[in-house]
């Protein structure tokens, strides 16, 4: 049976979503080295000077920098937005769908873009509306059948034998179980 | 909304489902979405925040130590903490990369369970079994497309109930018409009978459009 959802489809957000991210820390590990860049001073005194000057300002500069590279976050957020949207967008598409076969109307075809996920339920809902509609089908060259049949016995019980007549309502009596039969196999 | 579309013809509303289409709107299952999006937001930002307070701690005590030595053999602030920078970045990276695999393949289990289970029940309903809802767990994902379902084969049971009340009434009007065989009169009443039934069985078909 294949495979609702293929297993590469969560791999390949999750890669992609890291893949995001390592540029993320690699972008903030440059933003922060050059944030915090001062060249010491020729003295033991300035340095550290600037030591303690780096010590009081750096909580404040790394909360800054990565505020900064945060953005990268969006892209995390609109990566998985997207590849969520291949599941969910079909999902409504397929609810969309059964509300209009729920009126009736089996012409319907679900047709889902390549990226999608949920193919097989796409084929499944397609199914349903192809099956039914040939049973509906089935019921209805079983009533024109029998509706031909039942005119005729009309015109027999007016002119006919009664030969003639018996062996007319035998074969409407046949279409009628016919009918009955396609009936049974739907479980209601 | 849907009767409003079934007035349009069948001809453009099946050129409008195979036509190519754009989705405009990206957040369509805002519940579901928003957990999926939130989930990764979140592990991607604790990953910052894991990265922040590791090199704070590792930058400290560097500069800690720095305070007390008696040379100072780097050239900048940024080659001083540029080690401490890199391996909380690494560190960082390494966790959310676990948390990540660890959340889509939970992610994953739980979107294609309940699709799974679905998938199931419309086998079952394309084979012709109209007794049974699709029942979803408490916590199962996609319930709202399951009560969509649910109310397409409650249609379909209701119609095909009708149409096999309808078929036990021909088949009583044709067996009446078999009881009057060689009674004219009788036949005449229960003909007039089973084409009445005849009418209201193609009615009940008319419902449905193939």
């Amino acid at each position: 049976m294949k495979e609702i959802i293929s297993r590469s489809f969560p791999y390949k957000l999750a890669l992609k979503s890291l893949l995001i991210i390592t540029a993320g820390a690699i972008m903030t590990v440059a933003v922060f080295y050059l944030a915090i860049y001062e060249e010491f001073g020729p003295s033991y005194k300035e340095s550290l000077e600037l030591i303690a000057k780096l010590k009081q300002e750096l909580l404040y500069k790394t909360i800054m920098v990565y505020s900064a590279t945060s953005f990268f976050l969006i892209g995390v957020a609109v990566m998985t937005l997207l590849y969520s949207h291949r599941v969910a967008g079909p999902i409504y598409r397929l609810g969309l769908t059964a509300k209009i076969i729920a009126e009736g109307d089996l012409r319907v075809k679900v047709h889902l873009r390549e990226k999608d996920v949920i193919h097989p339920l796409a084929d499944a809902l397609n199914d349903i509306t192809r099956n039914y509609s040939e049973i509906i089908q089935q019921l209805e060259r079983g009533i024109h059948a029998l509706k031909e049949i039942s005119q005729k016995t009309e015109a027999l019980t007016v002119r006919g034998t009664s030969e003639e007549a018996q062996r007319v309502i035998d074969d409407a009596a046949e279409k009628a179980e016919d009918i009955s039969r396609i009936l049974s196999g739907i479980k209601v | 909304m849907v009767s409003l579309w079934l007035r349009v013809p069948v001809a453009e509303r099946l050129q409008g489902m195979k036509k190519p289409y754009k989705r405009r709107n990206y957040f369509i299952k805002k519940g579901f979405q928003g957990k999926f999006v939130l989930k990764f937001s979140l592990v991607a930002a604790l990953g910052g925040v894991l990265a922040i307070g590791l090199f704070n701690f590792l930058a400290y005590r560097k500069l800690d130590q720095m305070q007390y030595k008696i040379h100072i053999f780097t050239e900048s602030t940024g080659q001083l903490l540029f080690s401490e920078i890199l391996y909380a970045n690494l560190f960082a990276l390494f966790f959310v990369f676990l948390v990540f695999i660890f959340a889509t393949i939970l992610i994953f289990w739980t979107i294609t369970g309940p699709l799974h289970r679905i998938r199931t029940d419309l086998y079952r309903i394309s084979q012709g079994d109209l007794s049974f809802s699709i029942i979803l767990r408490g916590k199962d994902e996609f319930k709202d497309f399951a009560a969509e379902l649910n109310i397409m084969v409650e249609g379909f049971r209701k119609r095909f109930l009708d149409l096999k009340h309808l078929s036990q009434a021909l088949t009583k009007s044709i067996i009446e018409m078999e009881k009057a065989s060689g009674k004219p009169d009788i036949l005449v009443h229960t003909q007039k009978k089973a084409m009445e039934d005849i009418r209201a069985f193609e009615d009940g078909l008319k419902i449905f459009n193939r």
